[in-house]
């Protein structure tokens, strides 16, 4: 079975064609960092005309590089929430169109169930083992600039979310913080750059602590607390401390992160922790996991972690072979929860 | 099988239609709701085709209402019909709405003036109107100038010249000093969206279009939009 995916809930027009082994047989991004960076953060008006203009393209390269024409597909996955809704809209109605031309099953893919997905993708490129059936039951940290999620996932479409953010994801945070400082924008990347050289206990930034020891997470508070100390800072003080200053409050988000993630899998013990969405890129955030004891960590590459078609298509070729199928009114729905996307298999 | 059909698609005015049209004959039609159910517009496909007993392999094209109109809407349609014009594949032409609303305003005017200017006006929101002056023809809607985007006073614009002025809002839209009054050189008709006639008459000047990179018409940039953006911090 191989199924096209389509991947359009923020800012990168993604398709890819997957087989039920999870084996990747192509992967387009297109990215549209360019026409956000002016803005500093992604406009979704530019997002949706962007998939707009590019979709069709995206698909057709991914078919081409799959070597298929698109009767040759077995089904179409697409990402119908969450995210921003005038662009999954795009990738929606463009799927249904597509769906019903070449009468090809058309599957409903929850974006965030995509990100877990991705811990399961083989590439033929690369020499990491990905996980398998047997990993169940898993914990997931799907961590990216629109989501902060710890999920717990006993079998194949099982969610039970742990904690999730208050309030800012955790890109958000980093993304938010590099714009502040004026390093640009996506601020992942930028801020990881700056603070690769850094000392991460120049500053200690405070944490939020919940009292129920529960894993829910919030950044706004450590975003505050950053720019209030920045503010408290001469510009020849920031000037000469910048990669310390970086370094120390990537360190307090990522500890954050990995702190939660690390006492869940000691409280619940599942077999393995993977760590997906944008942010999983970090080294830093790695580096954390590092002391995770028995729990195997894995980590996608790199190109699975951000948002990818890949991904979406094959959550979508797990969903056909149980027979789910979406009907032609399908709709993109902006807050679906993971949760919802639970089967009862 | 021979291919004919064309399949019509407005939804970039808040009352869309599909339809299917073979010569000058509108086959079957559906009308649309935008504002509640911009989802079924592919169901509504399926439904003309069935209901004209046709299959897409007798689909020659596809005539899209690519905008102005509600940027969403706009992008819903252009989605479906690049969506299905590389698969089956088939011809995609576009008209502008303007274009559509002047021709199902001509269509199905009282008053039908055998000359003179007919023109198309849209709600841009921030009290704002997308205007297009066109004229009549030998029987047909001829454009005279490109599409603006004026403020209020393109209720003066039109009146200017006088004719036929097909607007595809309803009179509530109109600002208060800018009503239709008697005596008045301008004929105004209100609430004219795309008909599937409309669209099929305007598609004899319709724009050959590739769906790998057709986009709507928006005529509102992203830099006249944004470029004072509101991102919280
Ligand atoms: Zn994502």
């Amino acid at each position: 079975m191989r199924i096209l995916g389509i991947e359009t809930s923020c800012d990168d027009t993604a398709a890819a064609v997957v087989d039920d082994t999870g084996l990747v047989l192509s992967s387009v991004i297109s990215s549209q960092d360019a026409f956000h960076r002016k803005y500093d953060g992604i406009v979704p008006e530019i997002a949706s005309r962007r998939h707009t203009a590019t979709i069709i393209a995206s698909v057709d390269e991914a078919l081409l590089q799959a070597g298929m024409r698109i009767r040759d597909v077995d089904g179409i996955a697409v990402t119908c929430g969450p995210g921003l809704i005038g662009s999954l809209l795009v990738g929606v109605e463009t799927a249904k169109g597509l769906a019903y031309a070449s009468g090809k099953p058309l599957i409903p893919v929850n974006h965030l169930e995509g990100h877990v997905m991705a811990s399961f993708l083989r590439d033929p490129a690369s020499d990491l083992q990905p996980l398998t059936a047997d990993d169940f039951p898993l914990l997931a940290l799907i961590v990216s600039g629109g989501h902060t999620e710890l999920v717990y996932v006993d079998r194949w479409h099982h969610y039970r979310v742990l904690g999730a953010t208050r309030d800012d994801a955790a890109g958000e945070t980093l993304d938010k913080f590099a714009k502040y400082l004026g390093l640009g924008y996506p601020g992942g990347p930028v801020v990881q750059k700056i603070g690769a050289t850094g000392d991460p206990s120049y500053h200690s930034f405070p944490r939020v602590t919940f009292s129920r020891g529960g894993y829910e997470f919030s950044f706004s508070g450590l975003k505050t607390a950053g720019i209030n100390y920045v503010k408290s800072l001469t510009s020849e003080e920031l000037k000469a401390h910048l990669p310390d200053i970086v370094a120390s409050f990537e360190s307090a988000v990522v500890g954050e992160l990995a702190g939660k993630s690390l006492r869940a899998a000691h409280n619940l013990s599942p077999r393995t922790l993977t760590v997906v969405g944008g942010v999983a890129a970090n080294k830093r955030l790695r580096d954390n996991f590092a002391r995770a004891g028995d729990v195997r960590v894995y980590f996608p590459p790199m190109k699975y972690c951000t948002d990818n078609g890949a991904m979406i298509a094959y959550a979508g070729t797990r969903r056909a072979m149980l027979g789910v199928r979406a009907a032609i009114d399908l709709d993109a729905c902006s807050s679906l929860g993971i949760e919802d996307s639970s089967l009862n298999t | 099988m021979l291919r004919q059909a064309f399949l019509l698609i407005n939804t970039a005015t808040v009352s869309g239609v599909v339809g299917l049209a073979r010569g000058d004959e509108v086959l079957a039609q559906a009308s649309l709701q935008l504002a509640t159910a911009s989802n079924t517009v592919v169901a509504a496909v399926d439904q003309v085709l069935v209901e004209a007993g046709c299959t897409l392999d007798e689909v020659a094209g596809i005539v899209l209402v690519k905008g102005p109109g509600t940027f969403t809407g706009s992008r819903v349609g252009a989605s479906i019909a690049k969506a299905i014009a590389y698969v089956v594949p088939c011809s995609l032409l576009s008209v502008t709405t303007l274009e559509a609303v002047a021709w199902s305003g001509f269509l199905t005017s009282t008053t039908q003036a055998t000359d003179g200017p007919v023109w198309a006006l849209l709600d841009a929101r921030r009290h704002e109107f997308y205007v297009q002056e066109f004229s009549v023809r030998n029987g047909a809607i001829v454009s005279q100038a490109d599409a603006v985007c004026l403020g209020p006073g393109a209720f003066d614009t039109v009146r200017d010249v006088g004719g036929l002025a097909t607007c595809a809002f309803s009179p509530a839209a109109v600002p208060e000093n800018q009503r239709p009054h008697e005596r008045e050189n301008v004929v105004w008709s209100f609430d004219v969206y795309p008909s599937c006639a409309g669209i099929l008459a305007a598609s004899a000047g319709a724009r050959s279009e590739d769906p790998f990179t057709l986009e709507p018409l928006y005529l509102r940039s992203t830099e006249e939009l944004f470029d004072h953006p509101k991102v919280a911090l």
